[in-house]
C-alpha cells in the first residue's frame, strides 16, 4: 500500500525563485489495484513518484510505502518497491543478466535463489535472446523489459511505473501493459504515472488528476467521466484541468 | 554498509569494458614510461658518444705539424682532413662535424717560437658544436700540458711543475648514469600524473555520466544506503588510479626486462633500494591515490553533466600537475632546500618519491605528505558523502 498525506515540495527554479512542484498532495493506492497519476508535463507526477521512491524528500507532509516512512525508513521503502521509469536507464556496459545479478545482490539475494529468480524473469519477460548482450546494444523496448525485470527481481509488493510506455512501439507497449495487468492480478500495489489516456482506461482502477502541483480530482475512471459529463477519459481529463482551446500554445 | 561489494563489482566490470579507460589509464602510462626510458637512455648514450668521439674537421693551411697529428689520433676526436677552410665550414653548417680547427701557414714555426694559434670555428646555435669545441679545447689543453711537461723534463725540472694545482673531483652519489638521474626526475612526475589523469575518464563517468544517463537514479532506488553507493564507486576509482600508477611502474620493470637503453642505470638505482624505501614509496603512492580518487569523485558528483565534469577535471588537472612539474626543477633552486616545501601538496609527494628513489629518504619526507594526502582524502570523500545525501546528487539547479 502507498499513502501520501499532504505532500508539498518546492524546488529552486533556474532564476533561483522557488517553484512549487507539489502542493498538499494526498492519495492512497491499495494492493491489487492500479492507481493512476495523471497530469500534463510538469504537473508534478515525477516529483511525487521520486518522493515515494526515496530519491527526494518532501518539504512537508508524510508518505509511506507498506507502512514504512519514505523520509525516515528509506532502505525499508526501497526494499518494498520496484521503480520503473520511462527513461529505461540500464547500465550500458553490463549485460541484462549481469545487471539483474547486481540488483539481486543489492536486494540481498544470493547464490541459487538469485540464479533461479533471474532465470525465471528472463523466461517470463522473454529476455533470453539478448540476456548476454551488452545493454548498450539493446533496443528501447528490450531495455524497458530489462528495467521491468530489474524492478521485479526482489518480488516487491509495490511497483511504481513512471510513464513506462514512453517511446515504445505498439507491440512493446502492449507487452508492458499486459505485464502491469499481471502484476495487479498478483495482488501488488501499482502506481502508474502516465498521460496516455488509453492506458488509464485499460489499466487504472482509480486515478488522481494532478495539475500545477495540486490534485484536482480523485476517483475511478468511470466516476471522473461521470462527474465531468465526458464520454472519454481524455475529455474528462481536459475538463478537469480546465483546458480551453489554445491553452497549450 | 552492505551493498559496497556489488556496487564495486558493477563499476569495475563497466570500467574494464570501457576501451577509452583501458587505453587511457592502463596502456598509455606503460607505453609512455617505456618511451621515456628509451628517450632518456638513448639520449644518455648519444651524449656519451658525443663526448667520447666528437667529429671535427682539420684544415692544414701550411705544412703538417705535430699538434694536427696528435689531434687526428686523439681518442676523444674523430678527425677528418679538409683541403680548405670553406669546405670544412660547409661541413660544419651541414652538421657533419662539430667544429673546425684550422692550422695557419707557419704554424710549425710558431710552435717553436711561441704564440701558435689554432683557429677554432664552431656554431653556437648547435649544442653538439659547443660540446665539440669544449672537447677540442680540452685535447689542445692536454697537448699543451704534455708539451710543457716535456720541456720541464728537458730542463731537468720536475714534470709535475707543469701543473702546480690539480682539481680532483669525488662524487658521493651512487655510480649511476645520466639516464637514471633523468628518470628519477621524471618518475615522480609520471606517477603523480597518472594517479590523477588515469582516473579522470572513469570519474567523469562514475557519477556525472550516470546522472546524465539516468542510471544513478536506478542505482539509488536499490535498498542500500547512499554511503554504500558512494563507497563502491570510490573504491572502483581508487583501483583505477592505483592501476594507472602501477602501469607506470610496470613500464619501468618491462624496460629493465627488455634491457632497453637506460634501464641498466635505472636497475642500479632500484638495486640499492631496501624494504623501507619500497614501503615508503607505497605509502606515498597509496595515500596520493586515495586523495586524488576522492577529489575526482567529488568533482564528478558536483557536476551536472559528464561534459561539465570533464571540463572541471581538465582544469583541476593543470592545478595538480603544476607542482609535480615543479618537483623536477625545484632541487636546482634555493627553494628546494626550504623546509616549508614538505607541506605543499602534490609537490611534497613527488619530492618524497624522488628522495626515495635516490636513497636519500627522510622520515618527514614520507610521513608528512602521506598524512596530508590521507587528510585531504578524508575531506574530499566527506564532500562526496555530503553530496550523495542531498537531492542535488541527481540534479543540481
Amino acid at each position: 500500500m502507498i499513502r501520501a498525506d499532504h505532500l508539498t515540495k518546492t524546488f529552486a527554479g533556474t532564476d533561483r525563485h522557488p517553484v512549487a512542484a507539489l502542493k498538499d498532495v494526498s492519495f492512497t493506492a491499495e494492493p491489487g489495484r492500479v492507481f493512476g497519476l495523471l497530469g500534463v508535463n510538469g504537473a508534478g507526477k515525477t516529483t511525487c513518484l521520486r518522493i515515494l521512491a526515496t530519491l527526494i524528500t518532501p518539504d512537508q507532509g508524510v508518505a509511506s510505502v507498506q507502512g514504512y516512512n519514505v523520509a525516515t525508513q528509506p532502505t525499508e521503502v526501497r526494499r518494498s518497491l520496484g521503480f520503473v521509469s520511462g527513461s529505461t536507464a540500464v547500465f550500458g556496459r553490463l549485460t541484462p543478466r549481469e545487471m539483474l545479478a547486481c540488483f539481486g545482490q543489492l536486494n540481498g539475494l544470493q547464490g541459487a535463489v538469485l540464479g533461479d529468480r533471474i532465470e525465471a524473469l528472463v523466461d517470463r519477460l522473454n529476455l533470453a535472446p539478448f540476456a548476454d548482450r551488452l545493454c548498450d546494444q539493446l533496443s528501447t523496448g528490450q531495455k524497458q523489459r530489462v528495467s521491468i525485470a530489474r524492478a521485479m527481481l526482489h518480488d516487491p509488493p509495490v511497483l511504481i511505473f513512471d510513464e513506462p510506455t514512453s517511446g515504445l512501439d505498439v507491440v512493446t507497449a502492449q507487452t508492458v501493459m499486459e505485464w502491469i495487468e499481471d502484476v495487479r492480478e498478483a495482488g501488488r500495489t501499482v502506481l502508474l504515472s502516465t498521460h496516455v489516456m488509453s492506458e488509464v482506461d485499460r489499466l487504472c482502477d482509480e486515478v488522481a488528476v494532478l495539475h500545477e502541483g495540486r490534485i484536482c480530482a480523485v476517483g475511478t475512471p468511470e466516476a471522473l467521466r461521470a462527474s465531468t459529463d465526458s464520454r472519454t477519459m481524455e475529455e474528462s481529463f481536459l475538463r478537469t484541468i480546465g483546458y480551453q482551446r489554445g491553452m497549450g500554445e | 554498509m552492505n551493498g559496497i561489494g556489488p556496487i564495486f563489482r558493477k563499476e569495475w566490470r563497466e570500467v574494464m569494458r570501457d576501451r577509452r579507460v583501458v587505453i587511457g589509464a592502463f596502456v598509455m602510462p606503460l607505453v609512455l614510461v617505456l618511451f621515456m626510458v628509451v628517450l632518456f637512455g638513448g639520449l644518455n648514450q648519444s651524449v656519451k658518444k658525443a663526448q667520447v668521439q666528437v667529429k671535427i674537421g682539420l684544415v692544414n693551411e701550411g705544412e703538417p705539424n705535430l699538434i694536427a697529428t696528435a689531434l687526428a689520433t686523439a681518442k676523444e676526436l674523430r678527425a677528418t682532413n679538409y683541403a680548405t677552410t670553406a669546405l670544412a665550414q660547409a661541413a660544419l653548417k651541414k652538421g657533419d662535424i662539430a667544429a673546425v680547427l684550422t692550422f695557419p701557414a707557419g704554424f710549425s714555426q710558431q710552435l717553436v717560437t711561441g704564440g701558435a694559434q689554432v683557429r677554432a670555428t664552431f656554431d653556437s646555435r648547435n649544442p653538439r658544436s659547443s660540446i665539440g669545441l669544449g672537447v677540442a679545447r680540452e685535447v689542445v689543453s692536454q697537448l699543451n700540458l704534455a708539451s710543457v711537461r716535456a720541456r720541464f723534463i728537458t730542463l731537468n725540472l720536475s714534470g709535475e711543475l707543469a701543473e702546480p694545482v690539480r682539481l680532483r673531483p669525488y662524487d658521493v652519489a651512487e655510480k649511476t648514469g645520466a639516464a637514471a638521474m633523468g628518470l628519477v626526475g621524471m618518475l615522480p612526475y609520471l606517477i603523480v600524473m597518472w594517479a590523477f589523469y588515469g582516473g579522470v575518464g572513469t570519474a567523469a563517468d562514475l557519477v556525472a555520466g550516470e546522472k546524465e544517463r539516468g542510471t544513478l537514479e536506478t542505482l539509488l532506488t536499490a535498498p542500500v544506503s547512499r554511503q554504500s553507493v558512494a563507497m563502491g564507486k570510490y573504491l572502483a576509482l581508487v583501483g583505477v588510479c592505483a592501476l594507472s600508477c602501477l602501469a607506470s611502474v610496470g613500464g619501468i620493470i618491462l624496460a629493465a626486462l627488455l634491457r632497453m637503453p637506460g634501464s641498466t642505470d635505472l636497475a642500479a638505482i632500484v638495486g640499492h633500494s631496501n624494504l623501507v624505501t619500497w614501503l615508503s614509496i607505497a605509502a606515498l603512492i597509496f595515500s596520493l591515490v586515495l586523495w586524488f580518487a576522492a577529489a575526482l569523485l567529488a568533482v564528478s558528483s558536483w557536476a551536472r553533466t559528464m561534459r561539465e565534469a570533464q571540463t572541471y577535471l581538465t582544469v583541476a588537472g593543470f592545478i595538480v600537475i603544476m607542482p609535480a612539474v615543479f618537483s623536477q626543477v625545484i632541487s636546482f633552486t634555493e627553494l628546494g632546500a626550504n623546509p616549508a616545501i614538505v607541506w605543499v601538496p602534490v609537490l611534497n609527494t613527488a619530492m618524497g618519491l624522488r628522495e626515495a628513489l635516490l636513497g636519500q629518504l627522510t622520515l618527514g619526507a614520507v610521513v608528512i605528505p602521506s598524512l596530508q594526502n590521507l587528510g585531504l582524502a578524508v575531506l574530499g570523500y566527506a564532500f562526496v558523502l555530503r553530496l550523495f545525501q542531498q537531492e542535488a546528487i541527481l540534479r543540481r539547479n
